[in-house]
């Protein structure tokens, strides 16, 4: 294995995530066993130190681990982009055939720590109703946090140099393959849907944060915009792949996400706004699960960031479809 | 203006920017320069191919594999294919040139010659075959 300063540094972090897994779920194990109010405290404000810590490296890794990937494309001759990189390992006998799977659950368990942690920072000053649910989203995020730092620590430590790659271009596939963009229903209906889709959850967030009461039906609501809102990811993610890396980098059979995010930065600040948007309306559910007294202020000002993430990625999709 | 209306006035510009981003920064970037249209790798010019679609006009490529590409996904018949002969540099019809598929290291894939001796020569010093009949790239075209 050779190491530069980036595969260093994500190791690292790698292994902080899993030390902090482990004591979040020791944290919240003691949480839930303490009798007093007192110890309650003192394991609660822990519990809150150690999640919050493993939000900032979550976050702070995802962005870290694109960097990684980028740095080694010029390490097989051949490779073009991030996508090459991924496709290290296809095929492969030994430790190395496990790579494209560890990125796969990366990219499931990256977001995931962000979605959980967040979560739970806005449980935990929900009243003592709802302190159970707390402790359980704790241990949650503590195993998810667990399995992503190992999963990323694997990645990079597994021998990688040896592995021959599949060169030229990310968008061609090997013969005798068929190219699932084409053929899968998210790639067919990505293109009409996406934008219509973004501008529709924007409008329903911010009619949902003005919508007065906070009754069992808003709940719902909430609730049914926020799954919306994540099953409509692989539409954004097939949206940037087929429609907008094409258009922004110019070339119309390019059909290559990483390449759009590499060339072009305004998919990386659309990404990043999509992505927000979905997150403010998954915490917003769960700050309207854990409100009680109709107190809906934080819930409402995740309503707006939503409404402002799904309204910018909708006028931005529109504008790729128009060009 | 109170706290209210600037904070609708900054959320509809910010919606509006993130609208008029693609076009601006599609702008910025201009003319791609010489890249392929397939797969927008940089353009060897001794290695590129051209062709000229009537619909959709010029396309430059990198390589003999990614042109084959383009054409087999747009369904488009080219009304001309040039490739870029390997020793002097200058284009030549595909229909007339003669291919070897190169094995040399740094220099694998299709290479073009305009003269059938040069390709044979190249061929032999790299340990490789003139391509004939079905070999040949672009052979609807011919």
């Amino acid at each position: 294995m050779s190491l530069d300063a980036f595969s260093v540094v994500v190791a690292f972090l790698a292994l902080v995530e899993v030390a902090l897994g482990v004591s979040l779920v020791a944290a919240a194990t003691r949480s839930a066993r303490a009798g007093s109010d007192e110890s309650v405290a003192a394991a609660n404000s822990r519990l809150a130190l150690t999640a919050g810590t493993l939000l900032a490296v979550a976050v702070v890794s995802c962005p870290l681990l694109y960097l990684l990937l980028e740095s080694w494309v010029p390490r097989w001759p051949g490779i073009m982009c991030v996508e090459g990189v991924r496709r290290i390992g296809t095929a492969s006998a030994g430790a190395s055939g496990w790579l494209p799977s560890l990125l796969a659950t990366l990219d499931l368990t990256k977001p995931a720590v962000v979605l959980i942690a967040g979560a739970w920072l806005i449980l935990r000053r929900a009243d003592a109703l709802h302190r159970r649910t707390a402790t359980t989203v704790a241990v949650i995020l503590g195993l998810v946090a667990m399995l992503d730092g190992a999963a990323q620590a694997a990645y990079v430590t597994i021998e990688k140099e040896a592995v021959p790659a599949v060169g030229g271009c990310c968008t061609i596939l090997g013969p005798g393959e068929t190219g699932s963009s084409a053929t899968s229903f998210v790639a067919t209906h990505a293109r009409a849907w996406f934008p219509v889709g973004s501008i529709a959850m924007g409008a329903a967030a911010l009619a949902l944060r003005r919508l007065a009461g906070a009754g069992r039906s808003r709940t719902v609501l909430v609730a049914l915009l926020a799954t919306t809102a994540l099953v409509a990811v692989p539409f954004g993610a097939a949206f940037l792949r087929d429609v907008a890396g094409p258009v922004a980098l110019g070339l119309p059979l390019h059909r290559c996400a990483w390449c759009a995010l590499a060339e072009a930065p305004e998919t990386m600040a659309g990404t990043v706004l999509y992505g927000a948007a979905v997150l403010a309306t998954a915490w917003a559910s769960v700050a309207r699960f854990a409100s009680t007294g109709g107190d809906c202020t934080l819930e409402s000002r995740l309503l707006a960031v939503a409404s402002f993430g799904f309204l910018g990625t909708g006028a931005m999709s529109a504008s790729y479809c128009w060009t | 203006m109170n706290r209210r209306a600037a904070a609708t006035l900054l959320f509809v510009a910010g919606v509006a920017a993130a609208g008029a981003a693609p076009t601006i920064a599609h702008a910025i970037r201009g003319d791609r320069g010489d890249r392929c249209d397939l797969d927008g790798a940089r353009i060897d010019l001794s290695a590129r191919v051209r062709i000229a679609d009537a619909i959709s006009g010029s396309h430059e490529f990198c390589c003999v594999h990614c042109a084959e590409r383009w054409m087999e996904s747009s369904g488009r018949v080219p009304g001309e294919i040039l490739v870029t002969d390997e020793t002097s540099g200058n284009e030549v019809d595909a229909r007339v040139a003669w291919f070897v598929w190169m094995r040399a290291p740094g220099e694998s894939g299709i290479r073009a010659f305009a003269d059938e001796q040069e390709a044979r020569r190249h061929a032999a010093a790299f340990g490789s075959t003139v391509l004939t009949a079905d070999e040949r790239p672009f052979r609807e075209k011919d």
